[in-house]
């Protein structure tokens, strides 16, 4: 491996990164802060790929797809809070009807099993060919262009996250997850603040989902697949790294710093050869599942010390 | 002024009806601090759940300020009503700092939605009002509820239930998850709070001296109904060794 190599591939793993971390905070909305897992998630995330791809096929402008694939999103979550509030379902259960029942709806969008598009009419084209034109290397531009549109982006989402949970809506949103009882002694609408904290998260995945495609030149029923776990990941990575006490804003930016070393290990693994691309989903659940084990672990580690010093 | 006619709830599980409220009526007025006793099964419990809303379907008249509040909206009546659980566990977010908990307390019914939640002067006022108990509780505005102990919960919930003055307290024992000494101290600051503001306050005790020793008049409920209503001179007369007479009779 040369360091040329090593420098592409850690390029490569930020842009990944980046335009993964919002999935990895959808997934922090519903599983940290309303204590609760929401498998709409894969569902949403192939949803919003299906409809930016349909969109740029039919012509339409990425910015367009940038406002639609995250309204696609955040009806996916309404349904799946609706099916949870009004219908009293299991929340996981929720999410599977509703990720079921938008594979057809994604086969509908798209009226045909995969989409693409051509490549200048993605949101990476315009930054791409500045840097080009700008004398940089075709393929170094490609993934200069993911780095530059996936940061801009998840500063967006991470500035409106910000906001919104540092209001008293976000406030009552949180005591919902929290401690539902006392939420609901002090008035709090919880059946209300379930729902939108379902819009937000997913309508952040369905904007994920869209840019991914765009990344990956197309999109089908299955762009969703494993997505749930990466973004696991790449939370519970940020999570172990995150001092405690932290304030949202600086648990956001360390999910996303989580997501960058989820896919940096990942493609390091790759390039050395050892193992084929086969194992990526393999390799995906044992750093997740290394990475969940790591409280433990530590805990026990730090035990063994303490009474070894005793 | 807190008025009840004939509220009747009955438990109904559907093969035998369990009078669990029993055309109860009593008129609570403003500013009175009321304790109630009884055993298990008296209808206490069941009588703030009907009052503040957790149950529903429950027969007869319940209006606070002439206000039907067993017909408002669920926050409407959160707005009017104050409770306190006897878990320390119910009353507060562990997971919000404490300057977050009183912040949702403090916008209780109000809900400028998207108003920025901690603002300097709030701080301020928050850290001032802690600052009353001398537990060193104004220095942790920043700091989880999780790190609080059971009796410093109770003392932050009754502040959180107190902030803005609400039209009927409800005091649901308490302090009977709590030391002995922690409880005298917190039935202490709970008589500040209430006396400062006058306000409405319906306290469920199982300690028969409490019950005596602290508001202005005491209600025994045996199996929903009423059984003793005192107050003034002849509350002040009492003893626990009598109540406990009554209460076995």
């Amino acid at each position: 491996m040369t360091a040329n190599t090593f420098l592409t591939s850690i390029y490569g793993s930020l842009g990944q990164g980046l335009l993964y971390a919002p999935v990895a905070i959808g997934i922090y909305l519903s599983l940290r802060i309303m204590k609760k897992p929401d498998l709409t998630i894969e569902g949403t995330f192939a949803f919003g790929a299906v409809i930016a791809m349909t969109m740029l096929h039919h012509g339409a402008h990425f910015m367009t797809t940038l406002i639609v694939a995250p309204i696609g999103g955040a009806a996916a979550g309404l349904a799946t809070a609706l099916i949870h509030t009004k219908l009293k379902i299991d929340g996981i259960i929720s999410g599977l009807l509703v990720t079921m029942a938008l594979f057809s709806i994604n086969l509908f969008v798209m009226g045909r099993s995969t989409i693409s598009a051509p490549l200048d009419t993605f949101i990476f084209a315009p930054i791409r060919a500045q840097l080009a034109a700008s004398g940089m290397q075709s393929f170094h531009a490609l993934l200069w262009s993911y780095i530059i549109v996936g940061a801009i982006v998840l500063v967006v989402v991470i500035a409106a996250l910000y906001f919104l949970y540092n209001t008293l809506f976000g406030l009552s949103i949180r005591a919902t997850g929290d401690n539902e009882r006392m939420a609901c002694s002090i008035g709090i609408n919880t059946d209300g603040r379930k729902i939108c904290s379902l819009i937000v998260s997913n309508a952040i995945t369905g904007l994920a989902g869209a840019l991914v495609a765009q990344q990956q030149s197309g999109a089908n029923v299955n762009s969703g697949t494993g997505v749930l776990i990466i973004g696991l990941a790449a939370l519970v990575i940020g999570e172990i790294i995150t001092p405690k006490n932290a304030s949202i804003l600086t648990r956001l930016l360390f999910i996303a710093l989580g997501s960058f070393i989820y896919f940096s290990c990942i493609s390091l693994v790759l390039i050395t050869g050892i193992l084929s691309p086969d194992w990526t989903r393999l390799l995906t659940a044992l750093l997740a599942l290394l990475a969940l084990c790591m409280p433990k672990l530590r805990e026990a580690i730090f035990k063994k010390r303490a009474v070894e010093i005793k | 002024m807190i008025s009840l006619k004939n509220v009747s709830h009955v438990f109904d599980n559907g093969v035998e009806k369990n009078h669990v409220l029993k055309s109860l009526t009593l008129d609570v007025p403003e500013g009175q601090f009321v304790t109630v006793i009884g055993g298990n099964g008296a209808g206490k419990s069941t009588l703030f759940n009907v009052i503040d809303g957790n149950l529903r379907h429950t027969s007869g008249l319940i209006t606070i300020d002439g206000k039907d509040v067993l017909r408002t909206s669920h926050s409407a009546r959160a707005a009017l009503i104050a409770r306190v659980f006897q878990d320390p566990n119910t009353g507060v977010c562990p997971e919000l700092t404490i300057a977050e908990n009183m912040a949702l307390a403090y916008s209780r019914g109000k809900w400028p939605l998207f108003q920025w939640a901690i603002r300097k002067k709030d701080i301020a006022f928050f850290k001032e009002r802690l600052a009353e108990f001398d537990l060193g509780l104004e220095n942790m505005l920043r700091k989880k509820a999780a790190l609080l102990s059971g009796g410093q919960r109770q003392v932050v919930t009754l502040l959180m239930a107190t902030l803005q003055k609400p039209k009927l307290l409800l005091l649901d024992e308490h302090t009977a998850a709590l030391d002995p000494k922690i409880a005298r101290q917190v039935m202490g600051i709970t008589k500040k709070l209430v006396d400062e503001q006058k306000i409405t306050t319906i306290m469920i005790s199982h300690n028969m001296s409490d019950a005596i020793a602290y508001g202005d008049r005491l209600i025994m409920l045996n199996l929903g109904e009423i059984v003793m209503d005192v107050q003034g001179r002849e509350k002040q007369a009492l003893t626990p060794a009598e109540l406990i007479t009554k209460f076995e009779a």
